[in-house]
C-alpha cells in the first residue's frame, strides 16, 4: 500500500524527500498513516531500482538530502497505480456497505 | 532549529554502530533522522531528548533490514560489472600461466572484456548524472579509456603475432588510456570527499585519493616516457616494477581493509594488465616465452596456407 501513496505523492508534488513523505502522509491521513524508516525507504529504493523513481542529491544544512521525482516511465504507472488504488478502495468501500444495508 | 555538524556525525555514527556501512544510505538515513529530530527541537524539546525519543521508535531490526535490502539492489546493479571484471581477469591469469596455442587469443578476449567492464562503468555514470553533473565527465572518461584500452589491445595483438608496424602505437593508446581512467577515479574520489559529511568518511576517501594519486603519477609518468624513450628506455624497468609493486600492495591492502570500491579494483586491474604485458615478468611465466609467441604465428600462417 505504501507504494501507491509514495506514487501519487510524487504525481501530485514534483519532487520531494523521504522525511518530507512521511510528514504529508501524516498530515493528509490526520495521524492515521504514520510511515516509519524502515517501511519508507526499501519501498523507495526498490522503485528507484526499477526505474520509476529518479534521484538527485542536494546539499542542504550541513548534510547531502535525496530527492525523489518520477521517471517518464515512472508517470505513467504512477498515473495506472493511482487509479487502481482508486478502484480498490470503491471496492472495499462497497464491500463494507454493501446496498442492502445502505437500503435499511 | 538547524543541528550542528557534531550531531550530525553522531548521527552517521549511531547508524554505522545498527549496520548501515554504505555511506548513500548513511547520508540519507541521517537526513531523515535529523529533519525529525529538528522538527523536535522547533517544538521546544531537547536535543538529547530529541535524540532518545527519535532513536527509540527507530528500531534497529527495520534499519538493518533496510541496509540488507539497499546493499542486494547495489549487488544487483554491479553485478554485471563485477563479473566482467572477473572474467577478465580469469582469462587475463589463464592466458598466461598455462601454455596452450590459443592462449594469445584468449588474453585479447580479456583485453575485450576489460574494456567491456569500463563501458559498462561509463553507463553507470552517465545514469547518475542527476546525482552529480561532473558524472557526466567521469562517464565520457572512462568510455573513452575503454576504446583507447580496447584499440591499444588490438594494435599491440597485431604487432605480437603478425609482426605489424603500428609504430609503438599500441603502447601510447594504452598507456592513453592509464592516465585517463587513473585522472577519472582520483577526481571521482576527491569529489566524494569534498561531498561527504562527518570526519569519519573524509579519512576513508583521503586513503583513496592518496592510492588514486599514486597510480595517476605512475601513468603521467609512464606517459612520459613515451617521447623521452630514447633517454628513459634503460629505466623504464624501474616504472614497471614500480607499477606493479603498487598494484600488488593496493590490492593487498584493499582485502586486508575489507574494502569493496569497484571502481578502485577496475583500476587497479587495467594497471597490473597493461603494466605486465610490457614487462619482463611475462617471460616468466609459461605463456609468455618467445616460443609460445612463434607457435601461434606459425599457427596462424597453417591456417591462412590452408584456405
Amino acid at each position: 500500500m505504501i507504494r501507491p501513496i509514495i506514487l501519487h505523492l510524487l504525481l501530485q508534488k514534483e519532487r520531494m524527500y523521504g522525511y518530507e513523505i512521511t510528514q504529508v502522509v501524516r498530515e493528509q491521513t490526520g495521524g492515521k498513516i504514520a510511515l516509519t524508516l524502515g517501511a519508507l525507504y526499501p519501498v523507495l529504493h526498490k522503485l528507484e531500482s526499477e526505474g520509476i523513481l529518479e534521484t538527485s542529491s542536494q546539499a542542504v544544512d550541513n548534510r547531502l538530502r535525496k530527492y525523489y521525482t518520477l521517471s517518464r516511465r515512472g508517470r505513467k504507472a504512477a498515473f495506472e497505480q493511482t487509479v487502481e488504488m482508486y478502484e480498490f478502495l470503491d471496492a472495499l468501500q462497497a464491500f463494507c456497505n454493501p446496498p442492502e444495508n445502505r437500503n435499511a | 532549529m538547524k543541528l550542528k555538524p557534531s550531531t550530525i556525525d553522531r548521527i552517521k555514527k549511531a547508524l554505522e554502530q545498527q549496520g548501515i556501512r554504505n555511506r548513500y544510505l548513511q547520508s540519507e538515513m541521517g537526513d531523515h533522522i535529523a529533519c525529525d529530530m529538528e522538527h523536535m527541537l522547533d517544538q521546544g524539546i531537547g536535543e538529547e531528548e530529541a535524540w532518545d525519543q527519535v532513536f527509540a521508535k527507530t528500531r534497529g531490526e527495520e534499519i538493518k533490514a533496510t541496509a540488507g535490502q539497499y546493499q542486494g539492489i547495489l549487488n544487483a546493479r554491479y553485478y554485471r560489472i563485477k563479473l566482467f571484471l572477473w572474467v577478465t581477469f580469469g582469462l587475463f591469469a589463464v592466458s598466461w600461466l598455462f601454455s596452450f596455442r590459443t592462449g594469445q587469443f584468449m588474453s585479447a578476449v580479456s583485453f575485450m572484456a576489460m574494456g567491456t567492464t569500463l563501458i559498462l562503468l561509463s553507463l553507470d555514470f552517465f545514469r547518475s548524472h542527476r546525482h552529480h553533473r561532473s558524472n557526466i565527465w567521469l562517464g565520457a572518461g572512462t568510455l573513452l579509456s575503454a576504446l583507447l584500452v580496447m584499440s591499444g589491445f588490438i594494435l599491440f595483438f597485431l604487432v605480437v603475432n603478425y609482426r605489424v608496424n603500428t609504430h609503438g602505437h599500441s603502447v601510447d593508446l594504452m598507456i592513453f588510456s592509464y592516465v585517463i581512467l587513473s585522472l577519472v577515479v582520483f577526481l571521482y574520489f576527491i569529489r566524494q570527499r569534498r561531498l561527504s559529511q562527518g570526519s569519519g568518511g573524509r579519512n576513508r576517501y583521503s586513503w583513496f585519493i592518496a592510492f588514486s594519486g599514486l597510480q595517476l603519477l605512475l601513468a603521467i609518468l609512464s606517459f612520459l616516457s613515451l617521447p623521452f624513450y630514447t633517454w628513459a628506455v634503460d629505466y623504464i624497468w624501474i616504472l614497471i616494477w614500480v607499477i606493479l609493486a603498487v598494484d600488488l600492495i593496493s590490492l593487498l591492502l584493499l582485502i586486508f581493509k575489507r574494502i569493496r570500491n569497484i571502481l578502485f579494483f577496475v583500476l587497479l586491474t587495467l594497471s597490473f594488465m597493461i603494466t605486465f604485458i610490457h614487462s619482463p615478468l611475462r617471460r616468466l611465466l609459461p605463456a609468455g616465452g618467445p616460443t609460445q609467441q612463434t607457435e601461434v604465428l606459425n599457427y596462424s600462417s597453417r591456417e591462412i596456407s590452408a584456405r
